[in-house]
């Protein structure tokens, strides 16, 4: 479904197959029985759903040998969705609303920039610094700001997402506003990844190898943040979401639950941005503005709050429609802030909501 | 002491400028405890609405017609009333709905609002992603006081400040409905039980935060001369800023933050070297200094949460 989606070419039959989607998507939801059952089967089988889902994503880059921009919008997709996580785990996690989140990935994709630039760092060094650096300045900031409560924090984290964006347009080490260029790509053995993968007998474009590193990143990704999820971590956090007074009075150490929840999803996103410098090769402030942490925003509350695969589609979603329709290029943005009050308005859970945990695996089953 | 005293005149209106944007929010936050991050965009909302009646007059010959003192009026007049319109219009469809939802879920909508607003302006709105010259209303005359060359514009943006906010004060204490926003300000419940009519004060304070936006950002207009789809969002979050600093809620601590705010910016682009591009980076720190070590701002109440 997704490859014939990303085929299609013209504006119109795209509108119907959206609506089509549209329209299967309600059809499921008046069938509850078959959510249910395709859910169950998915959990029970579970390994036999991720190997198979990794080998059709494997296989995806060969549908696209002409099209490698294809490819590499799937990228973008990609990283947007390891930023989704990260935001995901703390707004809906912790309950921290967090609109400076565009800065870490800036912080990140900066820092390795300027490494690899400047002294020649490797790309797996790099990440470990990039990421290293956000979690850095996010444990500081983390240290100020993480005393502010729900409005004030979002203002708060508001203002350093800016500062963020105006120090690195005004400062001349940092490029300044023309940006950072001719960053290395990455080389793994030698290997440069910017050169045609030779695979199966048929030349896949340079996209490709960026993409098979990125469904590493995005898997571990996805371990990490459902095991979180699922952990005792997961539960700290969404009690603190839910009442924070309450939450320490049943022991829960709320400084340090949301520090290190603050800084692990700083990691993930300057790790997002090592890989965007890294992938497209020249860094633009403009990038990292507040639009940024917009968009994400707003993919996380289409996706679901505190829905693991309801975030991935909300990010693969809110990057494939807009780029499809690149006839609307412009309408970018109100596309994003629409899909945000909409859902606010009809829906707050988002499209997939919160997942009941599990914690006893049903041995009979009754039924 | 040329320079100080002109540094002080442009602090003056900077400050003119936050304070009116400040005492929107105050009012927002105060009486409906809605951060409307979106508050910024009235005041683009109102420069627009401006240009566009600007343009519509000279088009049209109204200029020939009416003398020209009093179109500028009637132009001012129509696009504030409008741009209250406009707030009101915003209340009724996304603020209104959200009235009992949680604080983050109404705060997220402003921003969608807040991101919204300034792009739908630039699209509708002929090259819009272009900066545009606002109409000059003076002539670039002054007068000279004590050496120093004082612009009328500069004049105007000052005593309209001052003028708005005496009036602003007798509408609050003096007149019934600014009674009930006080009220609903002090206590909500007891005013819902003193009969005040929510729904009409919902509508009614957006609209006055709506016009006191619109003035803001005309102000901005007539002092940089030079504006953008964009720059209401900015201008927001100086004023949301200058409110915090001197309190949310509270009109009076909205206009000491905005002086405080004014003055600081002014005097750190004046004496720091190359300041002019960290001005912005200045009140950004501010605003983080003041929310992390006293978010109740200056004039606020420490507000301890009762378990």
């Amino acid at each position: 479904m997704l490859v014939a989606f990303l085929k299609i070419e013209s504006t119109w039959v795209l509108t119907g197959f959206l609506i089509l989607l549209c329209f299967l998507f309600w059809v499921a939801k008046k069938f509850e029985n078959l959510g249910e059952t395709t859910n169950r089967h998915f959990t029970e089988h579970r390994i036999f759903a991720v190997v198979f889902g990794l080998m059709l994503a494997f296989v995806i880059p060969f549908f696209f040998r002409a099209n490698p921009y294809a490819i590499h919008i799937l990228i973008m997709s990609g990283l947007a969705t390891i930023m989704s996580l990260g935001l995901n785990l703390q707004i809906a996690g912790a309950g921290l609303p967090n609109l400076g989140f565009g800065a870490f990935y800036g912080i990140g994709a900066y820092t390795s920039a300027l490494l690899s630039v400047h002294y020649g760092i490797p790309f797996f060094a790099c990440i470990v610094a990039g990421g290293g650096m956000a979690v850095l300045l996010s444990f500081f900031s983390g240290i100020l700001v993480l005393r502010t409560t729900h409005a004030y924090f979002a203002l708060i984290t508001m203002s350093l997402g800016m500062i963020f964006y105006l120090l690195v347009v005004n400062l001349e080490w940092t490029g300044g506003p023309n940006g950072i260029a001719n960053i290395p790509p990455p080389s793994v053995g030698g290997f440069a990844l910017t050169s045609p993968l030779p695979l199966m007998g048929t030349e896949l474009p340079m996209q490709t190898n960026f993409f098979y590193l990125l469904l590493v990143f995005m898997m571990g990704t996805f371990l990490i943040f459902s095991r979180l999820h699922q952990s005792r971590f997961g539960l700290n956090l969404n009690s603190i979401r839910e009442d924070e007074l309450a939450a320490s009075c049943f022991g829960i150490d709320h400084v340090r639950a949301k520090l290190s929840c603050y800084c692990l999803s700083s990691f993930f996103a300057g790790i997002a941005g090592v890989f965007y410098a890294h992938f497209v090769s020249f860094i633009h402030p403009s990038n990292f503005s507040i639009h940024l942490s917009f968009v994400t925003l707003s993919m996380v509350i289409l996706g679901g709050m505190n829905n693991l695969l309801g975030v991935t589609l909300g990010a693969v979603a809110l990057t494939l429609i807009p780029e499809k329709f690149r006839a609307f290029q412009d309408y970018r943005l109100v596309l994003y802030a629409a899909v945000v009050i909409f859902m606010l308005l009809f829906r707050p859970k988002g499209l997939l909501p919160e997942k009941v945990r599990r914690y006893r695996r049903k041995v009979n089953e009754v039924w | 002491m040329d320079f100080l005293f002109q540094q002080l005149i442009n602090a003056l209106m900077t400050s003119a400028i936050y304070a009116l944007t400040a005492s929107g929010f105050s009012l927002y936050f105060g009486v409906l405890k809605v951060l409307n991050i979106a508050h910024g965009d009235t005041c683009t909302i109102g420069i627009f609405i401006a240009m566009t009646l600007n343009s519509l007059a000279l088009f049209s010959g109204i200029y020939q017609i009416l003398s020209p003192g009093l179109t500028i009026l009637l132009i001012l007049v129509i696009s504030v009333a409008l741009t209250g319109f406009a707030g009101v219009l915003t209340q009724i469809s996304c603020i209104k709905p959200l009235r009992d939802a949680p604080t983050l879920v109404v705060l997220l909508v402003t921003v969608g609002l807040a991101i919204g607003i300034p792009e739908g302006i630039r699209l509708i709105y002929p090259q819009g992603s272009n900066p545009h010259t606002f109409p000059t209303i003076l002539s670039t005359n002054g007068v000279h006081w004590a050496g120093v060359p004082i612009r009328y514009d500069n004049l105007l943006i000052i005593l309209t400040g001052i003028f708005l906010f005496i009036l602003l004060h007798l509408f609050l204490t003096k007149t019934r409905v600014g009674m009930q926003i006080r009220a609903m300000a002090q206590d909500r419940e007891a005013a819902l039980m003193m009969g005040v009519n929510l729904n009409l004060l919902y509508s009614f304070t957006f609209f006055l935060g709506a016009v006191l936006g619109a003035i803001s950002g005309i102000t901005y207009g007539i002092y940089y001369t030079i504006v953008r789809f964009d720059i209401g969002f900015m201008n927001g979050l100086k004023g949301f800023s200058a409110s915090i600093v001197g309190g949310l809620g509270n009109i009076y601590g909205a206009v000491l933050g905005g002086l405080i705010f004014g003055f600081a910016e002014t005097f750190a682009v004046a004496l720091i070297p190359h300041g002019s591009a960290f001005k912005d980076v200045i009140s950004f720190l501010v605003i983080v200094i003041f929310l992390v070590f006293r978010p109740t701002g200056i004039l606020g109440h420490r507000i301890y949460e009762r378990v």
